[in-house]
C-alpha cells in the first residue's frame, strides 16, 4: 500500500533536484533605510520608557499578591481522593488578559550557562503507594491503599483484597530454585479449589501482552471459570491472571483473582482489566532485593 | 516459601468474598470514555434516521498538491545543513504558491462550494478548504444522504450514505473529502488516575522543574515570557480550572489561556475535557508566563486537518503540542495523507509539532473490536497516528521516580504488564524513516526502513502522573493524571523555554526540532536521561534510542544549552 505521503515503502528514492527556474531562497524583506531605522529606534526607546513607567505604576498600585493556600508539592486538600471543590472557593482569575505576556526578564544577549551537575539530595525516595517489605525473604513492593487492603502476610507471601474492586491478589516469592512455571502451577492448583471448570481465557481483550515483575520479563496466563460458593455450588464467573518471573535469585508469582471479570465498570474497562490495572503498581514497584 | 496450607485456609474466605461481591465497586471508577473507542464496523450503533435538513455540517476538502515531488526535496533539505533549502522557511502563501494548486483551481473548488450555498474557507497554504452548510445543501451538492447515528455511549453523529460526487472538472483538484462522518475518532492520550507515584499530589510544577532540571532556566529568568505555544484540542476548558490550578501551583501573573474555536467545536467541556486541562496545566507549570493558545476543533473524520491548517495560517506559534490520535493500523490512509499534508506545511513554517505516542503500549489498536465478539480486539503491534508522522516529534512515556524533595531518582519505560497500558512505540506501517532519525540504537534488529517511534519520552505513567485540575459533574477536582498526553506538553513546554533562550541569544529559529534532537543526542548524550529499564510490553528500554523511550527524557537546562549551541553551530540562524 502506498504511504500517505511519499513513495510506497520499499520504493527507490527519486533522484530529486530543484525544478528549473526554481529559486531555493524565498525573497527576503528589504532592509529599512538608515533614517527610518533611527526614527524607529527612538520611537521604540520612548515606548520602552513609557512601558517601564506604566509597569512600575501598576505594580505599585496593586494589593500584595495573595498567599497561595498550598505550596507546590504539598497536598492541602482535605482528602487525597480528589474531592470536588466548590467554585465559590476559587479566587478571582485576576488581571490576566488574553494574549498578554510578561516582558522578558532576561538580558538580551546574555548566554545562559546551566549548572553541569544535576541537583544533589539526601532525601528519601518518594513512595508510589504503601510500602510492603518482607525482610526474611528479601523483597518488597508498593500497593495502592486506594484500591487494596493488605489482608494477611507471612514469610514469602502476602494477600491483598480489593476495596473498590471485587478481587484478591496473591504475592508469593521463593528462592529461584523453583522456576516460574512451577510457581504458576502451584498457584493455579490453589485456584482450582474454588474456581470450577478453569479454562484458558481466549479473549484478546484479556491477553497478557508483556508479562513482567519488577522490570524482569516473565511469563503468565489468563484463566476463566466459575467461582464456587461456600456450599460448593457454582455461583458467579471468575477470572484469574497469573504472572511469574525470576531474577536468578528469587522467583516471584503474582495472581489476581477477580469476581465477575467481564462486568463493565466503564466504557473501556471490565472489572478484571480495571483490577489488573490497579494491581500493576505492585509489579512495577516490585523490588527484588531490599536493604 | 509458599504456604499452600495457608492459602488453602484462605480459599473459602476468598471464594465467599468474591461470590458475595463484598468488595464490589460502589461507583464506576474513572477512565477513558466513549470517545476513546476507535470506530469500527463492529461497534454497536443506533440509527436515528435522516439528519435534520437545517443542521450545520462541517467538512474538509483536501486539495491535491501538484508540487509534491518538489515538496519532498524541499522538506528533506529544510533541516539538512548544506542544503539549498536549509532553514528556508515558508509562509503559508509561499508554501501554497510553490507546492499547491494554481490559485485558479483553488478558486474553482471554492466557487463550487459557495455556489451551493456553503461557506468555503481556503487557507493560503492551499492544502485544503474548510466548508460548512446545512445538511440539506451538503447532501444536494455531494449527492449523499446524511443520516444520524448514536454510539453506545450516547454520542450522536452523522454519516454519509453514498460516496461524495465531485464535478469532473474538479476531480484533479480534490484529493479527498473528510468530515462527513462526524463520529469522534480522535482519542485522547490521558489515562487513569491512580494515587501517588511521585508523592502526593502527583508531579507539581515544582517537582517537574527540579526533577528535569528546569529550575536553572527559571532561575535565569526564563519562564516563557514573550513566547507562544499552541495546543491541539478536540474538547475545551474553563477559566476556573486554570485559575484553581494556578492557585494550587502558586502561579501568579500568568496570562489568560486563549481559545481559538473552530466551527463545530464544543462550547462547554465534554467528556474528554480533562485532556485539555492536562495539556494546558502541564505547559503552564513549566512555562507560566507563556501565551497558550488552545485551538479547538470538531472531533470527527476531518481529524487534524482544520486545526493544523489554522495554526499554520495564523502563524502565531513555532511549537505545538498534540495529545490526540488514533491507531495507525485501522486508520484511513487518505485521511492520514490529508493530515500529513497539513503537517508538512507546518514543518515548512518551522513549527515543531509534539505528538503523544499513545497509551496502549506497542499495541495501539488493542481497543479496536475486530469481530462481533465484544472482547475480540486487535492486539497486533501498531503505532499511533499522527505520532508516526515524519513531521512531528513523537513523545513516549516513562514511569518517573523522584526523591521526596523532587530530585530525579529513576525512570523506566512506562508499561503496565497486567492492565496492558504503556507508552506507544514501534514501527510505522506507512511512513518511511526520515534520514535524520539516526543514532545509537536506531538501527536495530527490528528496523525495516519505516518510521520508528517515539523520538523522546517524558513522564506519562499515571502512577507518576501530573497534578491536574479539571471539571467534573461535582465541580472542580484536583487529581493525578498521566498518559503520553502529559509527556507531549511536557516536552513542548520545555522546548518553548529553549526557544526563549535561543531568542535571547539572537537565534531566531530552532527549526523543526526533530532532526536537532537527534543531532544533539549524538554529540551530547549526557543531556538526556537514557532510560534502560521498563519498556512498552513488546520492546524493552535499552541504551541509546529504543522503541519505548526514544532518545530518553530531558535534562532540560542542559538540553536547552546544547540545542542552542547546535543551532548556532549549524547556522544561518534565521
Amino acid at each position: 500500500m502506498n504511504g500517505p505521503f511519499g513513495p510506497p515503502p520499499g520504493s527507490p528514492q527519486q533522484p530529486f533536484g530543484p525544478p528549473s527556474g526554481f529559486n531555493p531562497y524565498p525573497p527576503q524583506p528589504a532592509k529599512a533605510k538608515m533614517s527610518q531605522g533611527t526614527i524607529l529606534f527612538v520611537f521604540i526607546g520612548a515606548m520602552a520608557v513609557l512601558a517601564v513607567l506604566a509597569v512600575v505604576f501598576v505594580l505599585g498600585s496593586q494589593p500584595p499578591a495573595p498567599v497561595a493556600p498550598c505550596q507546590p508539592a504539598i497536598p492541602c486538600l482535605p482528602q487525597a481522593t480528589t474531592p470536588p471543590v466548590a467554585d465559590a472557593s476559587l479566587g478571582p482569575v485576576g488581571t490576566a488578559v488574553p494574549g498578554a505576556t510578561s516582558p522578558p526578564q532576561t538580558n538580551p544577549g546574555t548566554v545562559f550557562v546551566p549548572p553541569v551537575a544535576p541537583p544533589s539530595s539526601d532525601a528519601k525516595p518518594a513512595l508510589s503507594g504503601e510500602l510492603y517489605t518482607d525482610a526474611k525473604v528479601g523483597y518488597g513492593f508498593e500497593y495502592s491503599t486506594r484500591h487494596f487492603d493488605l489482608d494477611s502476610s507471612g514469610d514469602g507471601w502476602a494477600q491483598l483484597t480489593g476495596k473498590d474492586i471485587d478481587c484478591v491478589i496473591w504475592v508469593d516469592v521463593v528462592n529461584a530454585d523453583t522456576p516460574p512455571a512451577k510457581m504458576i502451577d502451584r498457584d493455579l492448583h490453589n485456584v482450582d479449589k474454588f474456581l470450577i471448570g478453569r479454562v484458558a481465557d481466549a479473549d484478546s481483550y484479556d491477553a497478557l501482552l508483556g508479562p513482567s515483575i519488577g522490570y524482569v520479563n516473565g511469563t503468565g496466563s489468563v484463566w476463566a471459570g466459575t467461582l464456587a460458593g461456600s456450599n460448593g455450588s457454582q455461583s458467579a464467573p471468575g477470572g484469574v491472571t497469573v504472572v511469574a518471573a525470576t531474577n536468578g535469585t528469587l522467583t516471584a508469582v503474582i495472581t489476581v483473582i477477580v469476581g465477575n471479570p467481564d462486568l463493565n465498570v466503564d466504557s473501556q474497562h471490565t472489572q478484571q482489566l480495571y483490577a489488573r490495572g490497579a494491581a500493576d503498581l505492585i509489579l512495577k514497584t516490585f523490588q527484588w532485593s531490599i536493604p | 516459601m509458599v504456604h499452600p496450607v495457608t492459602h488453602a485456609g484462605l480459599i473459602v474466605a476468598i471464594a465467599a468474598l468474591l461470590v458475595a461481591g463484598g468488595c464490589s465497586s460502589t461507583h464506576a471508577p474513572p477512565g477513558p470514555s466513549a470517545a476513546d473507542v476507535q470506530p469500527s464496523s463492529t461497534t454497536a450503533q443506533v440509527d436515528l434516521g435522516a439528519t435534520a435538513p437545517n443542521e450545520q455540517v462541517q467538512f474538509e476538502v483536501s486539495l491535491t498538491m501538484p508540487g509534491r515531488a518538489g515538496l519532498e526535496t524541499y522538506l528533506a533539505g529544510l533541516t539538512m545543513p548544506g542544503s539549498v533549502s536549509y532553514r528556508q522557511f515558508l509562509t503559508p502563501d509561499q508554501f501554497g504558491a510553490r507546492f499547491g494548486l494554481p490559485q485558479a483551481n483553488v478558486d474553482a473548488v471554492a466557487h463550487w462550494l459557495s455556489g451551493a450555498g456553503l461557506s468555503a474557507d481556503a487557507a493560503p497554504q492551499r492544502t485544503s478548504i474548510s466548508a460548512s452548510g446545512t445538511a440539506d445543501a451538503v447532501s444536494k451538492l455531494l449527492g449523499v444522504n446524511l443520516v444520524d447515528r448514536q454510539t453506545e455511549a450516547g454520542v450522536r453523529y452523522h454519516v454519509p450514505i453514498g460516496e461524495p460526487v465531485v464535478p469532473a472538472n474538479l476531480r484533479s483538484s480534490i484529493a479527498v473529502i473528510l468530515g462527513l462522518d462526524s463520529e469522534p475518532v480522535q482519542r485522547p492520550m490521558w489515562d487513569g488516575r491512580y494515587m501517588s507515584g511521585v508523592g502526593k499530589p502527583g508531579i507539581t510544577p515544582a517537582v517537574a522543574s527540579r526533577a528535569y532540571e528546569i529550575d536553572p532556566l527559571h532561575d535565569a529568568g526564563f519562564h516563557g515570557e514573550g513566547q507562544s505555544i499552541a495546543i491541539v484540542s478536540f474538547d475545551t476548558f474553563t477559566d476556573d480550572e486554570v485559575a484553581f490550578f494556578d492557585q494550587q501551583a502558586g502561579i501568579t501573573g500568568a496570562p489568560a489561556v486563549e481559545r481559538v474555536a473552530l466551527p463545530g467545536s464544543l462550547d462547554t467541556p465534554g467528556s474528554e475535557a480533562p485532556e485539555v486541562a492536562l495539556d494546558i496545566e502541564v505547559i503552564r507549570g513549566i512555562a507560566p508566563k507563556a501565551r497558550i493558545i488552545n485551538y479547538e476543533g470538531p472531533n470527527n473524520s476531518s481529524g487534524l486537518v482544520p486545526i493544523v491548517k489554522q495554526i499554520v495560517k495564523d502563524g502565531k506559534v513555532k511549537i505545538v503540542s498534540d495529545s490526540w490520535g488514533y491507531c495507525e493500523n485501522h486508520s484511513n490512509p487518505l485521511g492520514m495523507a490529508a493530515e500529513e499534508q497539513e503537517l508538512a506545511a507546518a514543518w515548512s513554517a518551522g513549527i515543531s509539532f509534539f505528538s503523544a505516542s499513545g497509551d496502549d503500549a506497542a499495541f495501539d489498536c488493542r481497543r479496536v473490536q475486530i469481530s462481533d465478539k465484544p472482547f475480540d480486539r486487535d492486539v497486533s503491534p501498531s503505532v499511533d497516528w499522527p505520532s508516526a508522522s515524519t513531521h512531528v516529534i513523537s513523545v513516549g512515556g516513562t514511569f518517573l521516580s523522584v526523591l521526596e524533595d523532587g530530585t530525579y531518582f529513576d525512570e523506566a519505560g512506562w508499561e503496565d504488564p497486567l492492565g496492558g497500558s504503556g507508552a506507544g512505540g514501534g514501527l510505522s506501517k506507512y511512513q518511511t524513516r526520515p534520514p535524520w532519525q539516526q543514532g545509537t540504537g536506531v538501527n536495530n534488529s527490528q528496523s525495516n526502513g519505516m518510521r520508528q517511534v517515539p523520538d523522546v519520552a517524558g513522564p506519562a505513567d499515571p502512577a507518576s502522573g501530573f497534578m491536574v485540575v479539571y471539571t467534573t459533574d461535582d465541580g472542580l477536582v484536583r487529581d493525578q493524571v498521566g498518559g503520553t498526553s502529559a509527556a507531549s506538553p511536557f516536552w513542548a513546554a520545555s522546548m518553548l523555554l529553549t526557544q526563549q533562550v535561543a531568542q535571547n541569544e539572537g537565534v531566531a529559529a530552532l527549526v523543526p526540532l526533530g532532526p536537532v534532537l537527534y543531532g544533539v543526542a549524538a554529540a551530547h548524550p549526557e543531556v538526556f536521561h537514557d532510560i534502560i529499564r521498563g519498556g512498552n510490553l513488546l520492546f524493552d528500554a535499552a541504551p541509546g534510542w529504543d522503541y519505548a523511550t526514544g532518545l530518553g527524557s530531558p535534562r532540560v537546562a542542559q538540553l536547552a544549552r546544547a540545542i542552542v549551541d547546535y543551532v548556532k553551530a549549524n547556522g544561518p540562524q534565521n
